[in-house]
């Protein structure tokens, strides 16, 4: 036990490297979460608005959006994607190495199923919630702004919190192709030179990290719920 | 006032078609409240919906003060609808709004600045009696304050007209008389236009000063509410003032007639009148007696024995202003 403890405090992958790797998968986390509500959130409200009866009914967007774009990037597999995407990503933001851009190919894996998301939690607002905006004189894009959204606040940062606790894993394995982070840690220490006290730290601290979002993200739902 | 005319709504379907609403024509003056009473699937939710045009009307037009709504669309549409107030079954508040916010959301889309909007909700829940609850959430009402809040926040443009979709049937007795006093209060005071769709009786009986019956999808009677009760044999006659249904009498002890009889205050009633003169008393198989409009209204199934003759004891209870008739014959109409 003793021993384990001293491979634990002095061994340089914990006391040097761990810092920078939870800063990187932070930024992983950070950057691809932002980013995925920014793109995610209006999808998900295309999503809703356009299928069959809905606020802008729009046959041709909403299976363009939902049964193509949607539906194929979520049946691809994470590992598949993120290394399909370094040409994409190398365009983007000029590397394919680094946490931001690995943050690409996680924004894109997660935009889809945060979208999906959004619009279940669009559908469980009441409709004769939306029949009251309607009749009070709302046009279409007050009702999604002021009406839909807002009722429907509780159940989106529930989804939100969903996506960033997806993230955290996604971003482990992004971290083997050069994203960097704590699952590059693990795999290079814990992993190849077999630490096992370095892969135990990274799970204390991956545990630790999805149970605070899970916190925070509940808390924030108790804040916003008044039903 | 508002002017219905000839309101159509037809569903198309791939293999039929439903006339949800087959020429709808009514009509409801300022300071009165009209009442479209139906049974279910006989259209009301598709009235409501085309009348507000939340689903435009195949056909027909929907008119405010002059202003024909179907003629309208977009921005002008926006803006004419704030000459209708709707409310609903469920009140359909926004649960992430205080009351006082749920009040000022037509105010918000009107333009109205932040203390205006605040100061008009703080007036519209007085009025609904709701004065202190404006930093409440919905959540935290029952059902009737929440149809309350429905109320003001459908009165926060000030209507011409409040139309209302089955506006107390999700409430309890009690709740839904206090809810139909104040939609009562409201329009005497407001000189609003009330129409009440609703397929619950005791919601005419209280606040309607004409009704319609809606079946089908077309209104097939219609009238200022004594006058329909007293029209005998009239379906809506027979459904405000309903009888519970008695075993047909043996033929051999006598024939089963029905009285409508409208008695003004202090008159003997026609039966009673008729049972003395024949010198029996007429057994009385149900009957029930309403107050509308100030005029009690007695509905009774008789058993005339078949020692006296139906067809004189018809005769006498007219003679003595009731409407009377045979039960199995249909009803048979008389001055
Ligand atoms: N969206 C719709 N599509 C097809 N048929 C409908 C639709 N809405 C209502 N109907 C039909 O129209 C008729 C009237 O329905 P509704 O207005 O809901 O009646 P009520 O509210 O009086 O119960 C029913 O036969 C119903 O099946
Ligand atoms: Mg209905």
């Amino acid at each position: 036990m003793n021993d384990f403890w001293n491979d634990l405090v002095s061994n340089p992958a914990i006391t040097e490297a761990l810092w920078p790797a939870l800063g990187e998968t932070l930024q992983m986390v950070g950057l691809a979460g932002l980013a995925t509500v920014l793109f995610g959130l209006p999808l998900g409200v295309v999503l809703f608005v356009t299928q069959p009866g809905g606020l802008a009914a729009n046959r041709t967007v909403n299976v363009l959006l939902g049964g193509v774009l949607v539906n194929i990037t979520r049946s691809i597999p994470y590992a598949i994607l993120m290394v399909s995407l370094i040409p994409f990503t190398r365009w983007i933001v000029g590397t394919s190495i680094g946490p931001i851009a690995a943050s690409v190919s996680l924004t894109i894996a997660s935009v889809p199923f945060f979208a999906r998301l959004v619009e279940t939690s669009l559908r469980e607002v009441h409709p004769g919630k939306v029949d009251a905006a309607h009749a009070m004189g709302s046009t279409r894009a007050q009702t999604v702004t002021k009406v839909l959204v807002p009722e429907a606040l509780p159940s989106l940062v529930a989804s939100i919190t969903t996506t960033v606790v997806a993230l955290i894993g996604y971003s482990a394995m992004a971290g083997l192709i050069g994203g960097g982070g704590l699952g590059r840690l693990a795999y290079n220490y814990g992993y190849q030179r077999f630490q096992p006290e370095v892969m135990l730290v990274v799970l204390v601290i991956l545990v630790a990290l999805v149970q605070l979002v899970q916190l925070v993200g509940d808390a924030v739902v108790r804040r916003v719920d008044h039903r | 006032m508002i002017t219905v005319t000839d309101l159509k709504k037809v569903y198309r379907q791939p293999n039929r078609e439903i006339r949800a609403l087959d020429g709808v024509t009514l009509s409801v003056p300022a300071d009165s409240v009209h009442g479209v009473i139906g049974q279910s699937g006989a259209g009301k939710s598709t009235l409501v919906r085309a009348i507000a045009l939340l689903d435009r009307p195949t056909s027909g037009t929907v008119e405010i003060n002059g202003v024909d709504l179907t003629a309208v669309r977009s921005a002008p549409l926006r803006k004419a609808r704030r000459r209708l107030g709707l409310v609903f079954q469920q009140a359909n508040l926004f649960d992430s709004r205080t009351i006082a916010g749920n009040v000022a959301y037509p105010l918000e889309l009107a333009g109205l600045g932040g203390a205006e909007r605040a100061a008009k909700a703080q007036e519209l829940l007085g009025l609904v009696g709701l004065g202190d609850s404006g930093a409440a959430y919905p959540a935290q009402l029952s059902g009737g304050q929440r149809q309350r809040v429905g109320i003001a926040r459908a009165l926060a443009t000030d209507p011409d007209v409040l139309l209302c979709d089955e506006p107390t049937s999700a409430l309890d007795p009690a709740t839904t008389g206090e809810i139909l006093d104040l939609i009562a209060a409201l329009k005497a005071r407001l000189g609003l236009a009330v129409l009440i769709i609703t397929h619950e009786m005791s919601v005419v009986k209280r606040i309607c000063d004409s009704v319609s019956l809606l079946e089908a999808g077309r209104l097939v009677e219609s009238g200022p509410l004594v006058e329909v009760v007293g029209r005998f044999g009239s379906r809506l006659s027979e459904l405000l003032l309903a009888l519970p249904p008695t075993p047909e009498p043996d033929s051999a002890a006598g024939v089963t007639v029905e009285v409508l009889d409208a008695v003004s205050a202090g008159a003997v009633p026609a039966l009673a009148t008729v049972g003395r003169q024949f010198g029996v008393d007429l057994p009385v198989l149900a009957g029930t007696v309403e107050s509308l409009g100030g005029v009690a209204f007695h509905r009774q199934r008789v058993l005339v024995p078949s020692a006296l003759a139906v067809d004189e004891v018809l005769a006498a209870l007219r003679r003595h202003g009731a409407q009377a008739g045979r039960t199995a014959s249909g009803a048979e109409a008389a001055a």
